[in-house]
């Protein structure tokens, strides 16, 4: 029922962000929508994804929809008839084309009996930390690199004027004040994600957060640049000097030997959480 | 069994006053108004839920957490609301 | 019951795939493609609930974290190539 009630507000405030001819409403709703998908991913048993979704899909995309649409001058061209027309067929037939799945769910015992079974051979006892950075590492090392290719890219097409003028002393005053908690907490997030719900990329998306109300004062982390180069870049470096050292000494390319596997997986997931916090930092300002 | 109806009963309380605080924000035709009311009713709301879960928690630990968590939001809440009419504030004059 | 997860995943994809093709705003275009990766992203947990053991399967979580990431960093992008884009049809 609890279900249901979700699922239609996920639909309305869906439909509500696309129709919507303001640009600021549809980020507003947007960002219910965000919430709403958070909700859901509680209610299917993901609160991992939870965590991440909040913080990342639904605050920090709507910081970057409200920069995008401060920055852009409306355009208002409507779209033609036969757009429209042959946009709603295709969309008719792509939705009856999935309909056809829902002849065909079985309820079956996928790969995660596997990941249970083998979960004591991993070194951490949370099964999404063991898959992430153990079982499919290579999807972590991928992703790692493509946030730090945004990254470069948004660097590489820095604005030379600013989007906006907006210099608040009383939310620097207090972003400040909080930046020291939100720190050690997102460190303990990634330090608790071994044995519990967390992990590296939560811990890393709370970082994120604080440092993006840092970033709406206007002022900018008081930290030189290079340092902060430095520490968001580390998270690739150190994830491939792993993998390198490993197939190096012996064990194959991103293969922990079973008595290092903890040590490695926590070293890895502590330079994850500090650089993509401060990535996501880069991305939100646009500059360093 | 009253520890259950006395945590309902608060955490209704608390929705009707957040339902309160969204009629406000509809209602309302200035932006500061709508600002007045929305932080406003949404601490107290928020407040009178986190007291009605914190009723049917099972350790001390839980329910200190859960304070903590309600010192945050007001604390934020506050400060946001504040930018938002300090922006509004800039931008008309 | 676990088919109106799948439901909605389907809805929100086609809805978006619409809205993607008849915008002609660059937002709105923005706000469609993560609708439509929510979507996606809700259709992969949902197949991961649908397990016989209690446990949900932890292999999709992983790919949908990686998802969720993946697509932030991509709007953070592609808000930055939009920008210079429009300043400098701007300039012309």
């Amino acid at each position: 029922m609890l279900d249901i009630i979700i699922g239609l507000l996920m639909l309305l405030s869906a439909f509500a962000s696309l129709q919507n001819k303001d640009l600021l409403k549809s980020g507003v709703f947007f960002v219910v929508f965000g919430f709403m998908s958070g909700l859901l991913w509680i209610r299917l048993s993901a609160p991992d994804i939870a965590m991440v979704e909040i913080i990342l899909g639904s605050a920090i995309t709507s910081i970057l929809i409200f920069k995008l649409s401060k920055g852009v001058r409306d355009i208002a061209v409507k779209p033609e008839i036969w757009r429209k027309l042959w946009a709603g067929a295709g969309s008719l037939v792509l939705f009856v084309f999935l309909t056809f799945y829902l002849f065909t769910v079985r309820e079956e015992e996928r790969v995660g009996g596997l990941v249970f079974e083998k979960l004591s051979l991993s070194g951490v006892e949370s099964p999404v930390t063991a898959v992430l950075l153990n079982f499919r590492g290579y999807d972590t090392l991928l992703e790692v690199g493509v946030i730090t290719l945004a990254a470069i890219g948004i660097l590489a097409l820095e604005p030379k004027r600013k989007i906006y003028e907006w210099n608040d002393i009383v939310v620097w005053r207090f972003s400040k004040m909080f930046l020291p908690i939100i720190a050690l907490f997102s460190l303990y997030i990634t330090y608790l994600g071994a044995f519990s719900v967390g992990g590296a990329f939560q811990g890393g998306s709370l970082l994120a957060g604080g440092l993006a109300f840092l970033s709406l004062s206007g002022q900018k982390l008081p930290i030189r640049e290079n340092p902060t180069l430095f520490l968001a870049m580390l998270s690739l470096a150190v994830f491939v000097a792993f993998a390198f050292a490993y197939a190096l000494v012996g064990y194959g390319f991103l293969t922990y030997p079973l008595e290092l596997s903890t040590l490695s997986i926590m070293l890895i997931e502590i330079s994850i959480c500090l650089s993509t916090g401060l990535l996501l930092y880069i991305a939100i300002r646009g500059r360093l | 069994m009253l520890i259950e109806i006395l945590s309902t009963s608060l955490i209704l309380i608390g929705s009707l006053f957040l339902l309160i605080g969204s009629v406000g924000l509809i209602r309302l035709r200035d932006s500061y108004s709508r600002l007045h009311a929305l932080t406003k009713a949404d601490m107290l709301g928020f407040g009178f839920v986190v007291l009605g879960v914190m009723f049917s928690v099972s350790s001390l630990g839980d329910a200190l957490k859960l304070v903590i968590i309600w010192v945050f939001v007001v604390v934020y809440s506050s400060i946001v609301g504040y930018a938002i009419a300090n922006s509004k504030r800039k931008r008309d004059a | 019951m676990k088919e109106l997860y799948y439901l909605l995943s389907f809805l929100l994809i086609s809805m978006s795939t619409y809205y993607f093709i008849t915008a002609i705003n660059f937002v709105k275009r923005l706000i469609a493609v993560n609708i439509l990766g929510s979507g996606v992203f809700l259709f992969f947990v949902a197949t991961a609930k649908n397990t016989p053991s209690e446990n949900p399967d932890p292999v999709p979580h992983a790919l949908v974290l990686t998802g969720i990431v993946v697509a932030v960093s991509a709007t953070a992008l592609a808000v930055s190539l939009l920008l210079h884009l429009s300043k400098q049809r701007e300039e012309e």
